[in-house]
């Protein structure tokens, strides 16, 4: 399946100066925040778009680039790139071969949108949308740490206390779980994650 | 000012059980679930409602009734009334008086988590940053607010966050700062832009 891409951090917007002079866009990482320019902001916003894409696991450096070239306005394509991930505005996984320790040890997740709990006909399935309606489905581990990951340290040591009780679960089949579904939710618009 | 009522906590939606009955409703309540049944969810819902009066600091008990009874939940004043005692107890709501100790003591317990996005500020108005949950700003806060609003979590609870705030601000007291986001918190939790959840 290859390495695929996940957008970090939180948007702050753009900063105008007193002069009504724009003067960067505010990224928040979590330990840090970045000050990035337009060709970085417009690149970062792409990484979050085609949830298809993230939710097939295929949005990939390659299919980010490609989108960058279409979308017309970034002037330098891999120069965007390049500073994204020197930041650790875009992380680079392969949800299939990777050890999914170092990147979960080293980012947690905060949810944001609305928990629509599980429905009487699918009892297994819980959704979680931007607005009123379900945007995606998660199975009853992935939709509590969802919910609850933000209170730990990390997304991974999360997953280790959600073991802590469960002697017969496996760290390794749970952040598999969790680390699967990162890449629909962060592209719902349901949830980010930042390093600690 | 009198008392105010702040709702706290994540709805993490109804919970059925494999048979298709409903159990309860999921109240994520920071360090535990918290499990409500019908008529709590009704008032905890109905306690994020009317933005106006949460942004005048004004959501008493008074809109907490008026605002179930146009919702048309079924209960009547007395139950509400004893449902938000019940929430209260169960720190699922906040009642306080932002004039007191109370506020202190509420800010130091709990953390902020903040829902939605941010929008930065705008060339004709740059003292002032929106926040929003769809594609424009729902409300606009001062730069001190928004920086809380957006990091204040990562500093443990509000009153932390606020002390290190204040602490970067030559002749900013921690109180200021604390008062100025503690006043910004009911919109913005009715506003669905962020919500706050016990530390501990």
């Amino acid at each position: 399946m290859g390495s695929i891409i996940l957008p970090v951090g939180k948007s702050l917007g753009p900063t105008y100066n007193d002069e009504g002079v724009l003067e960067y866009t505010e990224l928040h990482l979590g330990s840090t925040t970045e000050e990035i320019g337009a060709d970085e902001i417009t690149v970062w916003r792409l990484a979050h778009s085609d949830a298809d894409a993230h939710n097939e696991h295929r949005f990939t450096l390659d299919h980010l680039r490609g989108l960058a070239v279409d979308d017309g306005s970034v002037s330098d394509v891999d120069t965007a790139l390049e500073k994204l991930f020197k930041i650790g505005g875009l992380v680079r996984v392969d949800l299939d071969l990777d050890e999914l320790q170092p990147l979960l040890g080293r980012h947690r997740l905060i949810p944001t949108g609305h928990a629509f709990g599980n429905t009487a006909e699918t009892p297994d399935w819980f959704g979680i949308g931007r607005n009123d309606e379900v945007d995606i489905n998660l199975g009853a581990t992935a939709y509590f740490l969802w919910a609850t990951s933000h209170r730990d340290a990390s997304m991974w040591a999360s997953c280790a206390e959600f073991t802590r009780d469960l002697p017969e679960v496996d760290v390794d089949d749970i952040a598999g779980e969790f680390a699967n579904a990162l890449p629909i939710i962060i592209a719902a618009d349901c949830g980010y994650i930042e390093t600690v | 000012m009198g008392k105010i009522i702040i709702p706290v906590g994540r709805s993490l939606g109804p919970f059925f059980d494999d048979e298709g009955e409903l159990e309860s409703y999921e109240l994520h309540l920071g360090h535990r679930m918290d499990a409500l049944d019908s008529p709590e969810m009704y008032v905890w819902t109905c306690a994020h409602d009317n933005p106006e009066a949460h942004g005048e600091l004004a959501f008493g008990r008074t809109e907490l009734l008026a605002a179930c009874r146009e919702a048309e939940v079924p209960l009547d004043e007395g139950q509400v009334g004893k449902v938000a005692d019940l929430l209260i107890e169960r720190g699922a709501m906040l009642e306080i008086d932002l004039d007191t100790d109370d506020l202190t003591a509420a800010l130091s317990a709990h953390r902020f988590i903040p829902n939605g996005h941010a929008f930065g500020n705008r060339p004709d108005a740059p003292d002032e940053c929106g926040v929003g949950t769809g594609d424009e700003p729902d409300i606009t806060m001062g730069g001190w607010v928004y920086t809380l609003w957006a990091r204040s979590y990562l500093d443990g609870s509000v009153l932390d966050a606020c002390e290190a705030f204040a602490a970067d601000l030559p002749d900013v007291e921690t109180a200021d700062v604390a008062r100025e986001f503690a006043e910004a918190l009911p919109v913005i939790v009715a506003a669905d832009c962020g919500y706050l959840e016990p530390v501990r």
